[in-house]
């Protein structure tokens, strides 16, 4: 499993990649544009990430924009999907929620505070590594 | 093994449309979701936790000439319902809140009603102060939920092989659209 870790806060990082040491094999990316580049630079060398986490509230480019990038990415490489999109803010408002799921892409919505088994929940329920629906009646 | 899947379980609840309410002993409770909401609600401090299976935003909009729908039917009546519901069992001190459903037909684009009933849940969970910690909305199709009342816990699967086609006439897959 090979998962992109956007947040312009290190703290922010240095949580996320301690949950997922020896889970996943991760990258990290300061903003919504190393996150894109990052993304486009996977997937030109055949090894694209299974899923991306992005804040919104970054400088430069939000992770709202990022993820529409992402999604355009795919489009254009036939992959329109495949990536799993999760995003984790702090801002926790219907317009942030609506819009980075209906309009950008986006797979599911975290707000901030979260704990190691809200993330790693979050991402068993996108299928990360496998659903916890599969196999159950 | 988690309790999704202990061979002991807890008393298994399908909530089909236009059910929902308030469990406060263990129980599994499945939804299946198209365009439907179901919102989740957790005290963890009570260990009461509750949910509804919802297929319209608004009653006002969409209630059915003479027939009694209940509350679960519409998604701001439901909430307003199981606001109430918990209140009286003092649960509002500490209540955790997830959005899941909401997915639009491929032919309704964005005034879809599944992105209505979304907008709706916000709105009506805004106004009473509540914040949501999680949502699962969108997209184009079904999802499956399995939501354990007493610890707040949600397991949810997309439904890969069930697109959601619109609101429907007659009987929906799953029991729900």
């Amino acid at each position: 499993m090979k998962l992109l870790l956007v947040d312009d806060e290190p703290v922010a990082l240095r949580f996320l990649s301690g949950v997922l040491a020896g889970r996943a094999r991760t990258e990290t990316a300061p903003d919504g544009a190393s996150a894109v580049a990052a993304f486009a630079r996977a997937l030109d060398q055949g090894e694209p990430f299974d899923a991306v986490i992005l804040d919104i509230m970054m400088p430069g480019m939000d992770g709202i924009e990022a993820a529409r990038r992402i999604r355009a990415l795919e489009r254009g490489r036939g992959r329109e999907g495949a990536c799993r999109l999760l995003m984790l803010s702090c801002l926790d408002g219907a317009e942030h929620q609506m819009a980075a799921q209906y309009d950008a892409g986006a797979d599911g919505y975290l707000t901030k505070p979260v704990d190691s088994a809200d993330l790693l929940a979050a991402l068993a329920n996108l299928g990360l590594p496998e659903n916890p629906l599969d196999g159950a009646e | 093994m988690n309790a999704l899947l202990s061979p002991e379980g807890f008393p298994v609840r399908h909530l089909g449309i236009g059910e929902g309410g308030v469990f406060d002993s263990p129980a599994r409770v499945h939804v299946l979701l198209g365009s439907c909401v179901a919102v989740t609600f957790h005290s963890p401090s009570r260990g009461v936790g509750a949910t509804f299976h919802a297929l319209l935003p608004a009653r006002a909009e969409f209630a059915r000439q003479g027939q009694d729908d209940g509350p679960f039917r519409y998604v701001d009546s439901a909430i307003a319902e199981l606001l109430h519901r918990l209140a009286s069992l003092r649960c509002m001190a500490d209540l955790e809140v997830k959005v899941f459903g909401g997915a639009n037909s491929l032919v309704q684009g964005e005034f879809g009603i599944g992105m209505k009933n979304v907008r709706t849940a916000f709105a009506g969970l805004a106004s009473a102060g509540l914040r949501v910690t999680a949502s699962n909305v969108g997209g184009t199709r079904g999802r499956k939920l399995v939501f354990l009342p007493s610890t707040g816990d949600v397991y949810m699967k997309i439904l890969s092989e069930t697109p959601v086609h619109g609101m429907r006439s007659g009987p929906a897959p799953f029991g729900g659209v």
